[in-house]
């Protein structure tokens, strides 16, 4: 019979039991943190475990391999934020068969590490269009312009073109384009000319070097460092969208106009080189790990429990012949049934778990069958047995009460190991590709070798890695703490 | 005697096969086996407490889980109020017995389930036996124990855990958990053997006032001797499986009739109720031979000082010493044991 004042008061008297043992208590709070961070998955991140493709729209205007926003908070140096520039002045010249409009934005970047990227993005209508152009024009144009080296630059430092041209004679329809700015070809070589006849030597005669960013050189001071390890050159920078195009529909010319500034850091995590923000997939990487190791850990406590309680309360030919048959599956092997399986049936994390489920549960069968044979010859047992109870009670209200936490134990232990298992088949190629867990992320840090340089990408490791230590302390931590409880003379090793 | 007899056995027998390893059993190697209890006969009448005696491992407590049924005999019978309860047809009239006859055990330690709270243990029989109609009521009738055994007041011991109490306590737990459900008869193995001295005379005293106050007979196993004057009626020594001596206490404590019961005296001179000794050395020479390789004869002359050529090949028969007194010597009667036996 439940005594409900009984039951809260051994919760509560539980729960002192783990603030005796500190490390438990660090346990159980880190595991109660990652399975909210996990169940608030869908309400924090909607829709990430599906849209974590290479290239899916929504990552689209985030910055490639940023750093995370408090880098900014424990750096001195002033970091430049993502922003959205929503304002802009709208021109428009020409006859009206032949439009141009241009949108002007503004951009004051004070920042001591400059923004990464600019992205821009409009829409709009027209009969055709023929010519985009970006034109940025720094703080410093006009000391620059018509200086030696320089080209005529209609009275600005870079013209960068859109290289695309989308005229096909009459265009009619909706233009949409996001895209990373793409600096004119002949961009560097205006710099290193220039750079050249300030310094007067030839040492900034290469203007096809590729690896130079664009955009580093855009926010760059002109000296001699400009294009090897530019300076930010901070101050105002319009930043015009020139469009050319027949009847050009909307108000101002186009629908939506904005400019987004690729933060230099980015999100709680940071961003992937594919610019997905590696906060949100981790907190889906949470949510299945915790779900594999889950569901393995309970189907584990279940079978384990079922199987020990069995073959200890019934023992002699019955514990034999279980013995004899705990003693053959013990010999299958896990490793290859999961790649056979994986690799030519399905990939999908519920197969993974199923067979996890079905495997794993025989190590901890073992310990509770010893546990259970143990139990069965106490003598509470044979007392109630003496009150008249029949099997059911002794097994359910004297013998699992007694086992259960060590198969609770042994569960919690293999939560982690599950959630590196599955890691561990990404890496293999047989994870499930239509989600994100903590294995995609690293896999992919890893084809994009983010740990040779991991001064630029050292968070695209750490966070997904962190997080399975994080999981195995804590489920680890917590186990032993639960086996400290009910097994008291351990505290004593 | 037998007409008004609460419990009888008869021929009571228990061998247990030594469990053998899977291998062993393959080789076919011939089972082991130990003879535990070895063809026992004795009567038990109402309000007239047992006791049964003799040193660890001579087969009390196999005895005492006969009589409860929770291990089955090899063979011979036992009858509950002239109930053959070695036939018992169904679980239920099991469950029926149970509730007539219970058992106290030796450790109170391991006798109480750690995890469920007194009252959750004194509310199991009632549960099992459908006693009490709510919870309310059967937690009366667990605070009326919990009164019975003293353990007052009540309400401070409901909650507790067995653990967050005294070896005496715990016993006294256990002794409520038995007479809660009302038996007529109860084993009581070696109930104060296992708590601190101090106790001891307590719960004994205690098991000796519930005799009139709940109308139970007793069927107390001990390996003291000096503790079976006290508050029992009969006494039966026990040697290597058999009732060597039975009679009345009186009678086989200040007469005993065979070198065995003789031997087990001598460790205590004096039965004293309220000074209830620790355990003695039996002061007789060898090893106790194993159940397993039973001596011929006599299962004592290896032992005995008065051993004589017959004591080796015919076993004794029981003999009849005094009106309800007998025992199973060669010499029962005839020699006045010398009381230096251990010289
Ligand atoms: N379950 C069992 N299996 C095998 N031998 C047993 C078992 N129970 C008791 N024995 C043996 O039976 C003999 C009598 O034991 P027991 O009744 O416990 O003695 P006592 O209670 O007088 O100390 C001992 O030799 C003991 O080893
Ligand atoms: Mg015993």
């Amino acid at each position: 019979m439940v005594h409900w004042e009984d039951v809260k008061a051994d919760a509560l008297e539980t729960l002192g039991e783990f603030k005796k043992h500190k490390i438990g208590l660090i346990g159980i709070t880190l595991i109660t943190f990652m399975i909210m961070l996990g169940l608030l998955a869908p309400y924090v991140a909607p829709g990430v475990a599906e849209d974590w493709d290479k290239g899916h729209p929504r990552w689209q205007s985030n910055p490639s391999q940023a750093p995370p926003v408090w880098v900014d908070w424990i750096t001195r140096d002033d970091y430049a934020r993502q922003e959205t520039l929503q304002d802009f002045e709208h021109n428009e010249t020409g006859p009206p068969w032949r439009e141009t409009h241009t949108h002007t934005f503004t951009y004051d970047m004070q920042a001591d590490v400059p923004p990464k990227e600019i992205f821009y993005e409009f829409s709009g209508e027209s009969d055709g269009y023929d010519n985009r152009k970006i034109i940025i024009e720094r703080p410093d144009s006009d000391e620059l312009d018509g200086k030696d080296g320089f080209r005529q630059s209609e009275g600005n430092l870079m013209v960068l073109d859109e290289p695309r041209k989308g005229s096909e004679g009459n265009f009619s329809g909706t233009i949409t384009t996001i895209r990373k700015m793409e600096i004119r070809d002949n961009l560097h070589e205006d710099i290193s000319a220039y750079l050249n006849s300030q310094v007067g030597k030839e040492n900034f005669s290469d203007p096809g070097e590729r690896n130079i960013n664009p955009v580093k050189t855009i926010f760059g001071k002109a000296n001699e460092k400009w294009l090897s390890d530019p300076e930010p050159l901070k101050g105002k920078y319009n930043i015009t969208i020139e469009i050319e195009a027949d009847n050009l529909g909307g108000g101002e010319g186009l629908d939506e106009a904005t400019v987004e500034i690729g933060g230099a850091v980015y999100g709680i995590f940071g961003t992937d080189r594919d610019r997905r923000d590696i906060f949100l997939g981790w907190i889906w990487g949470a949510r299945f790990g915790l779900y594999a190791g889950g569901i393995v850990a309970l189907t584990t406590i279940f079978f384990s429990t079922s199987y020990g309680m069995t073959s200890a309360y019934y023992g002699g030919w019955v514990d034999e012949l279980m013995s004899r048959i705990h003693e053959i599956i013990m010999g299958i092997p896990t490793l290859p049934i999961l790649i056979i399986v994986l690799e030519f049936y399905s990939r999908s994390i519920n197969m993974f778990v199923l067979i996890y489920a079905l495997l794993m549960w025989r190590g901890a069968a073992r310990v509770i069958r010893a546990r259970g044979l143990q139990v069965a010859q106490d003598t509470y047992i044979e007392a109630a047995e003496s009150l008249g109870s029949g099997s059911g009670r002794i097994i359910f209200r004297h013998m699992i009460p007694q086992i259960l936490p060590y198969a609770v134990a042994q569960a919690a232990l293999l939560v982690p190991i599950v959630i590196m298992a599955e890691a561990g088949l990404h890496i293999l190629g047989l994870g499930d590709p239509s989600i994100v867990t903590w294995g995609t992320i690293l896999t992919e840090a890893r084809a994009a070798k983010a740990t040779m340089n991991y001064q630029e990408s050292w968070f695209w490791i750490l966070f997904p890695g962190l997080g399975m230590v994080l999981i195995g302390f804590g489920f680890i931590s917590t186990g032993m703490a639960v086996e400290r409880i009910i097994n008291p003379e351990m505290q004593q090793r | 005697m037998a007409e008004d007899a609460l419990f009888r056995a008869r021929n009571l027998t228990k061998h247990f096969k030594i469990t053998q390893g899977f291998f062993q059993k393959l080789k076919m190697e011939e089972k082991q086996v130990v003879r535990a209890v070895d063809g026992i006969d004795f009567d038990i009448q109402w309000k007239r407490n047992f006791s049964v005696v003799g040193e660890s491992g001579c087969g009390k407590t196999t005895v005492g889980k006969l009589i409860m049924r929770l291990l089955e005999p090899t063979d011979g019978k036992m009858y509950m109020k002239d109930k053959d309860i070695t036939q018992l047809s169904s679980k239920s009239e099991l469950k029926a017995y149970r509730r007539q006859t219970q058992i106290i055990y030796q450790d109170p330690f391991s006798s109480l389930d750690p995890r469920h709270r007194v009252r959750t243990i004194l509310e199991e029989p009632l549960q099992i036996h459908g006693l009490g109609d709510s919870r309310e009521e059967r937690t009366d009738m667990v605070m009326e124990a919990l009164e019975e055994v003293r353990l007052t007041p009540p309400e401070k011991f409901l909650r507790r855990y067995p653990h967050m109490l005294s070896g005496g306590q715990k016993q006294r737990v256990s002794l409520a958990r038995a007479m809660i459900l009302s038996p007529d008869f109860i084993v009581a193995d070696e109930p104060v053997s296992m708590l601190d001295v101090s106790v001891r005379a307590e719960v004994l005293n205690l098991m000796k006032d519930l005799i009139d106050e709940e109308d139970v007979t007793y069927f107390y196993i001990t390996h003291d001797i000096s503790t079976t004057r006290f508050f029992t009626d009969y006494i039966g020594v026990m040697y290597l499986g058999d009732m060597v001596e039975k009679g009345k206490v009186g009678d086989v404590l200040d007469n005993p009739s065979h070198p065995y019961t003789q031997a087990l005296l001598v460790a205590v001179p004096e039965a004293d109720p309220e000074r209830v000794r620790g355990t003695k050395e039996v002061p007789i020479s060898g090893e106790i031979p194993s159940g397993t390789n039973i001596p011929s004869g006599c299962r004592f002359h290896p032992r005995c000082p008065h051993a004589e050529e017959i004591c080796s090949k015919k076993e004794p028969e029981s003999r009849r010493v005094e009106k309800e007194h007998t025992a199973k010597c060669h010499f029962a009667g005839e020699i006045d044991f010398d009381l230096d036996v251990a010289k």
